[in-house]
């Protein structure tokens, strides 16, 4: 039997819509067709995305419970696999979209937040049980309690960026003061890329270089603008229903270097 | 008559020994804290109220002390032995920091038999 891959991904951004959850989603799909077993947990608790595609899978638990010390994840994940006949396995862990429930987490003292970073923790010892290849976390945009013990429980933590130079700015600090101090490696996604002209293989790892240079970090993907990703949004799942487009190409490199992280 | 030493033995004691001299510092040290009076208004404010290892408070500690603290938020609860063993790094370096970190209230300290331990309040 194949050894498991046993990793968890935290996908984050300083400023919101860079495109983590779509990215998020579309790597779990991507990596559930190729056969292997993941779970997509949604730790946007501000803004909960994942509801949306999965509405029918509301569960009795949320990972709002799992992180209240309310149940354990086991009981928060659905496996959907069957439903999209996926060759791996794929199980989702939503967040409680309630507008109480919002309320209920804005509302965490830093006592609460520090066991929610420990529960967090813990699941690296879950991910082996069920027999998991990668954990992936959906956060909220920023530096709140929630997106950053996301960031600081996972191994290979992804910065979703935009080339906006605020955005870029925004980014290097991010990785110079919180995760340089927690000693990650970060990986960063460069999203929503728009050039004038069509560019060639170098002129893809010109850019990319420029960037790792900016950001001191290894840039892991650029992916472009595309207007009908926009349209589509969360309609249907890109990885599924257009394997062919461009967006979801680009999506299986990053995939494919994220399975060669040791 | 040939007296052979068995190495192995030799070295399993003296680090037995060792072990329970750094206990036995641990407790010396503890008492003389408490003795010597020697902790600060503050010092002795944070340990009765205690202060919170969030993440953000993680960050904001110096670089040797986060490595501590982020294994603390591991293990929950650990001796020093535990906690070096988690960070790579020496049990003196690791008991020394741990005490700090108690004495900032971030955490506590509690003697199990011969063993000090430190948990999360
Ligand atoms: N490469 C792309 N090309 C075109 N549109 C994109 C691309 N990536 C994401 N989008 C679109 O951008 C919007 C925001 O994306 P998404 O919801 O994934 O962002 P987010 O980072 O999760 O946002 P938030 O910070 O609010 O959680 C969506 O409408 C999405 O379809
Ligand atoms: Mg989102």
């Amino acid at each position: 039997m194949k050894v498991k891959r046993e990793k968890v991904i935290s996908i984050n951004s300083l400023r919101g819509g860079t495109g983590k959850s779509l990215i998020a989603i579309n790597l779990a799909f991507l990596f559930a067709k190729k056969g292997l077993n993941v779970s997509i947990l949604d730790l946007d608790f501000r803004a909960p995305t994942l509801y949306t595609l999965f509405e029918g899978e509301l569960q009795e638990y949320t990972t709002n419970d799992f992180l209240n010390n309310k149940c354990s994840i086991e009981d928060v994940l659905v496996d959907v696999s069957g439903k999209y006949k996926l060759k791996g396995r794929l199980f989702v862990g939503l967040a409680d979209p309630s507008l109480e429930a919002i309320h209920d987490m804005i509302n965490k003292d830093s006592k609460w937040e520090m066991r929610a970073l420990q529960r967090l923790l813990s699941l690296k010892s879950t991910i082996r049980s069920l027999g998991l290849d990668y954990i992936i976390y959906d956060t909220s945009p920023g530096i709140l309690y929630s997106s950053i013990n996301a960031a600081a429980s996972s191994d290979i933590p992804i910065l979703v960026s935009t080339v906006d130079n605020a955005d870029i700015a925004g980014t290097r600090r991010m990785i110079k003061e919180i995760y340089s101090a927690l000693e990650k490696k970060v990986f960063v996604l460069l999203n929503k890329f728009v050039s004038r002209e069509p560019l060639s293989e170098s002129g893809w790892n010109v850019i990319i270089r420029r960037f790792e240079n900016t950001l001191k970090s290894r840039v892991i993907g650029i992916i472009p603008c595309f207007c009908d990703v926009l349209e589509v949004g969360y309609q249907y799942i890109f990885a599924l229903n257009r394997p062919e487009h461009p967006f979801v190409k680009n999506l299986e490199a990053v995939a494919e270097r994220i399975n060669s992280i040791k | 008559m040939n007296l052979r030493i068995d190495e192995n033995q030799v070295a399993f004691s003296i680090v037995s020994e060792l072990k329970s001299i750094n206990e036995k510092l641990d407790r010396i040290i503890d008492v003389l804290e408490r003795l010597s009076g020697s902790y600060t208004l503050m010092e002795r404010r944070n340990l009765k109220f205690g202060r919170v290892l969030d993440v953000l408070t993680l960050l904001s500690l110096p670089d040797n002390l986060r490595k501590t603290a982020m294994a603390m938020c591991k293990l929950n609860e650990a001796t020093a032995d535990q906690i070096a063993e988690e960070t790579g790094r020496k049990r003196a370096v690791e008991s020394s920091l741990l005490n700090q970190l108690a004495r900032m209230g971030y955490l506590r300290k509690k003697r199990v038999g011969r063993k000090v331990y430190f948990y999360l309040k």
